[in-house]
């Protein structure tokens, strides 16, 4: 009980608001140490950008009927039509490559999620920018945790292909939790890289568009590696994108993948955070220039 | 201890040698720097604020007022020299942090508080009065892309001032709409400001400057052109625009303009000289406003000055065409225009003079 009776409802006892009690610009310190900083009070600020990222898969289908499951369906819709027209053209058997594009593409948007609308993530966030001062970091993670709410709508089409399917992963399939862990993780510097870099280069924001659409064809997703003989194949073995898709979508099709997929997400890890962490470390006192 | 400082800091912008030819720039304001690509937008600001301490930014448009609040609220971190500020901050500049389109009023309220700081439970206990204070009645429950400017000015108005900082940063331009807002606004403000420790306020009001603020800065093309006082520093700065206006910059004309309205409405009295330059600018407007072309012959008499031919002609044309009787000004008329020589008058001016004898 506050004895303090006649002190107002404003007084300097009543609990903290604003933002940012004390700053130093330029941020003082190594390029590591501002981006560790500024990771910290991003992530102090999950109460923000959780609600932000919830609200805006929501807002972004208010006047439609079914909502974010719009993604969903053209996801759905893409699969049945490349599923079985791929399946002739590939001559596989219909029913295992069914399974096999559907949860490939499913594994595949969250990570071109990533970098297609990862080149937004920065840009978006202009109003705050330029009004407080804000850890650009937690722009990323508002991103990447929109790329898991809108990977849980999708995995609803997992779902109902294992039952339409009528197949059972087995107990393999939860090796897929560490493997979605470690996706993610990647995400994070990737869509930080991405950000930034097209923050101050918008001409990348197209040109990652189209390469991600290029790389869908190339990464082995809606064609099994092993269609590419025997010369071939060992070249898919250095895209780190196919191991950041094959750690998800194998354990969800029953099967453990090899040690080196493991081994190349968590090389891709370090390296990415690294070079996002130490870009952001540089440029931090920069980026609200670029806006 | 609450505390902004700023030691020998620049803000220099990147500029692309291709993007727009230089004389253009040079007109914008801020300086240019040809040989680096950059503009200067702020050059070597040194300050010292603490608690209690009211600082007011005057300077016309492009002198770096918006920068220098972005500056000293840490969004734009100096290119050279430091910035410290302890305490927390909140802003009121043209965007509210956090705001998105889609969501409602309602939803607004919570995600823009959020981001300023507040806790859900605050926001909560906030919302009715932010909701009745921006006088959106139902539309708060309608997405925010439906309102109209000012509603969308009012909402965040609302949201801004609803947090209590230590150090307030304001944009005083922004806070206008209509006549019964803004002055509830006003009281808002006058109320904020009164709370929190540390006040920095960029104004294109001088007069509202000397009512808050205890200390005062001139800004122009990004330099500190005085720091001090805000009394002796406005009187400065109003002799500055004087001195503008004379020249005859159109925009400076239109400053000295609004100073003499400004300084009227709240019961002062403008300088001569600072009228003078302020009716010319109506005249620009209104030429046929015979009141104000008396007043401006008033004006330029008490200044001992020779009003021009022109404005006698004008004055004498106006009157004889409200009254619709040429006989009162016709002698007045005929004199003047035979003293016609090397002076310039309006081609336009004369044929209407002539027309309004031959109606006599």
């Amino acid at each position: 009980m506050s004895l303090t009776k006649d002190s107002p409802s404003w007084s300097r006892e009543a609990p903290a608001h604003g933002r940012s009690a004390r700053f130093t610009a330029p941020s003082p310190g190594s390029p590591f140490a501002i981006a560790i900083a500024d990771s910290i009070e991003a992530a102090r600020l999950v109460n923000v950008w959780g609600y932000s990222g919830w609200v805006d898969v929501v807002w972004r289908y208010r006047r439609t009927k079914i909502g974010p499951l719009w993604h969903t369906l053209s996801l759905g819709a893409f699969v049945v039509v490349m599923g079985t027209i791929w399946s002739v053209v590939l001559d596989q058997d219909p029913e295992n490559h069914f399974r096999f594009v559907g949860t490939s593409l499913i594994a595949w948007s969250l990570l071109s999620y990533f970098v297609t609308e990862g080149t937004h993530s920065m840009l978006g966030g202009a109003p705050t920018a330029l009004a407080i001062r804000y850890p650009f970091i937690a722009f990323t993670f508002l991103h990447v945790w929109k790329a898991v709410l809108l990977f849980g709508h999708h995995f609803i089409l997992y779902l109902l292909i294992v039952v339409g399917t009528q197949f059972n992963p087995g107990l393999t399939a939860l090796y897929a939790i560490p493997g979605f862990i470690l996706l993610v993780a990647n995400g994070v510097g990737i869509s930080l890289l991405v950000g930034m870099v097209s923050l101050r280069w918008r001409d990348f924001i197209p040109a990652a568009a189209s390469a991600m659409q290029i790389m869908m064809f190339v990464t082995p997703v809606l064609w099994p590696k092993d269609l590419l003989g025997p010369e071939l194949a060992y070249a898919v073995d250095y895209n780190p994108l196919y191991h950041l898709v094959r750690i998800v979508r194998d354990p969800l099709l029953g099967q453990l993948p090899p040690a080196e997929s493991w081994i190349w997400a968590c090389g891709t890890l370090v390296v990415g955070l690294i070079v996002s962490f130490w870009a952001y470390g540089r440029c931090r006192d920069r980026i609200a220039f670029w806006y | 201890m609450v505390s902004v400082v700023a030691e020998h800091a620049w803000v220099e912008f990147p500029i692309s040698s291709r993007s727009a030819d230089k004389e253009t720039l040079a007109t914008i304001g801020g300086s240019i720097n040809a040989e680096e690509n950059v503009v200067a937008a702020l050059q070597d600001v040194s300050l010292e604020l603490r608690e209690g301490d009211r600082l007011g930014i005057v300077g016309h448009n492009g002198a770096g007022k918006t920068t220098m609040l972005r500056l000293l609220a840490g969004v734009y971190s100096p290119t050279r020299g430091r910035v410290a500020a302890v305490g927390r901050i909140s802003t009121l500049f043209n965007s509210t942090p956090g705001i998105n389109l889609d969501g409602t009023g309602r939803e607004n309220i919570l995600i823009c508080g959020l981001h300023l700081g507040l806790s859900r439970q605050e926001v909560r206990a906030k919302a009715d009065d932010i909701i009745n204070f921006a006088e959106l009645g139902p539309y708060i429950d309608l997405p925010v892309r439906t309102y109209s400017s000012g509603m969308l000015m009012r909402l965040g108005f609302a949201i801004a001032t609803s947090v209590d900082p230590e150090i307030l940063i304001l944009d005083e331009g922004l806070a206008t709409g209509d006549a019964s807002f803004t002055q509830k606004a006003q009281a808002k403000m006058n109320d904020l400001i009164d709370r929190s420790s540390i006040l920095i306020l960029a104004s294109h009001s001088e007069s509202f400057v000397q009512s808050v603020c205890n200390r005062c800065i001139v800004l122009e093309h990004g330099r500190i052109l005085g720091d001090g006082e805000p009394g002796q520093l406005v009187e400065n700065y109003r002799n500055h625009v004087i001195e503008g206006a004379r020249s005859g910059g159109a925009d400076d004309l239109k400053r000295a303009y609004l100073m003499a309205i400004e300084m009227a409405n709240k019961g002062e009295t403008p300088p001569l000289e600072l009228e003078e330059l302020g009716l010319r600018y109506a005249l620009g407007v209104a030429p046929d406003s015979l009141e104000m072309l008396n007043r401006y012959k008033k004006v330029m008499e008490l200044q001992g000055k020779q009003a021009p031919l022109d404005l006698e002609i004008s004055i004498l044309v106006r009157r004889g065409e409200v009254s619709g009787n040429a006989a009162t000004v016709r002698d007045d008329l005929e004199q003047m225009l035979a003293q016609i020589g090397e002076e310039r008058v309006e081609a336009d001016l004369i044929e209407r003079a002539h027309k309004l004898l031959k109606t006599g």
